[in-house]
């Protein structure tokens, strides 16, 4: 039985759960005792929240913001939908896995409706919520600064979203006014405790979905036969922070990765493709060939994708999910002038 | 519009161009013209199954059937083909 996933976002009724009493029969509702705290200590453990709440939008938004909670929610869904409609909406917004989504409602029809739809997501009664900081879910082993600066990286992201969706005209143009600046440097001790979380946290681009713990991450580092490599984003409406790590074998023959990993939040900047390239490059430049391992992991087709658009062939397979992907160097992309890469 | 007409539309709009001169023949080499990153392959991919009902499987995920214009056409007509024999 494989461990419950850690949480990345908490969706939250609002009646008679983050407050008592109901907003629509008075005004007068009283915020559940230290439900403020729990909600600013789990954004600070780099957890996001949302809202999945039959309410009048308006309302209830300006009701958050007379507790100074509002800011706190990303993609509030306040509506009179079934709460597994929200909770798809919320999901989908996020680019998140709804194993990764813990639901907490007072409302023992509301937590059955969502769980016959959503049979991942956990759903826990508002009761518990004073004991939600001890949840084994909402615990990351390390708290980094890439974990503390989520939520306000999300909101850039909302920001960068809708530019792009109003925005008429070559996508290259829009790319290349976003100013992208993407650093790829050798990781350091510092990094390995960001380089485990995003072993743990990225599914979509992961070509084999392994997780690594910090010491395996830091035997690399010391071992001549390893490359650990780390990247770094920014672009005009901020810093995206460490959201990619590669991991190569140094064989006689040949550069094996064994780990090649991109946050989905940088998904559409294709900067991926770029770390590929540079990989690519440097294993012509040793003369050797180069390999990758990969695994399907059922929710890795857009890494798969990416892999053969550059050029990558499938060989041998110890399974049928489990292969070694092979290649033969004849076609190795230039950087796109659009992005600033930068090599440490 | 023919098939090709709609692929060169849709590889016009989407790949980000070395050169912004250039024009886009249908037999050119879309790899050296264009950075094909992960976002244009993912869009490629979705488009060509949802414009053509078709569908792009793992083993035709190969670069030689992506290389140009014509080639995805080629493609496209042969994955349609297969469907005609079956039905």
């Amino acid at each position: 039985m494989e461990k419950q996933k850690e949480t990345k976002c908490v969706v939250w009724d609002l009646d008679e759960t983050i407050w008592d009493g109901i907003l629509l029969e008075m005004d007068a509702v009283k915020l559940k005792p230290c439900i403020k705290e729990i909600i600013q200590t789990l954004d600070s453990r780099g957890i996001l929240h949302s809202i999945a709440s039959k309410n009048d939008y308006d309302d209830a938004m300006c009701k958050l913001k007379e507790f100074g909670l509002d800011e706190y929610f990303l993609y509030p869904e306040i509506n009179w939908n079934a709460k597994s409609v929200s909770i798809a909406n919320i999901r989908e917004n996020l680019n998140i896995h709804p194993e990764t989504i813990m639901f907490v409602d007072d409302n023992p029809l509301e937590r059955d409706e969502v769980q016959s739809e959503h049979p991942e997501v956990l759903c826990v009664d508002a009761s518990q919520y004073n004991s939600l900081l001890d949840h084994p879910c909402l615990n990351p082993r390390f708290i980094t600064a890439d974990s503390k600066r989520r939520r306000l990286m999300y909101l850039e992201d909302i920001e960068r979203k809708k530019d792009e969706s109003e925005y008429q005209g070559p996508k290259k143009e829009f790319i290349a006014s976003l100013n992208i600046h993407f650093t790829i440097s050798q990781a350091k001790e510092e990094d390995l405790q960001r380089a485990e979380e995003l072993t743990i946290r990225t599914n979509q681009l992961n070509a084999t979905g392994s997780t690594y713990s910090y010491d395996d991450l830091k035997m690399f580092l010391s071992s001549d036969k390893h490359r650990l490599l780390i990247c770094e984003m920014k672009d005009k409406y901020g810093a995206y922070g460490k959201i990619g790590l590669a991991l190569i074998e140094i064989m006689p023959d040949c550069y094996h990765l064994r780990l090649f990993l991109m946050s989905c939040r940088v998904m559409s900047h294709g900067v991926g493709s770029v770390l590929l390239s540079y990989i690519m490059k440097e294993t012509q430049k040793a003369g050797k060939k180069l390999r990758a391992d990969f695994r399907d992991t059922g929710r890795n087709r857009m890494t798969y994708i990416t892999f053969m658009f550059a050029n990558f062939k499938k060989t041998e397979s110890k399974d049928k999910d489990n292969f070694i992907l092979e290649n033969d160097l004849s076609i190795v992309q230039d950087f796109p002038s659009y992005i600033d890469v930068i090599i440490r | 519009m023919q098939p090709s007409e709609r692929i060169r539309e849709f590889v016009k709009k989407n790949l980000s161009v070395y050169d912004d001169n250039v024009v886009l023949g249908d037999d050119d080499n879309i790899f050296e013209l264009g950075f094909v990153d992960s976002p244009f392959a993912i869009q490629l991919v979705c488009f060509i199954e949802e414009e053509f009902e078709i569908k792009v499987g793992d083993n035709d995920l190969d670069i030689d059937n992506f290389t140009s214009v014509n080639r995805i056409a080629e493609f496209v007509s042969k994955k349609k083909k297969v469907y005609e024999d079956i039905k």
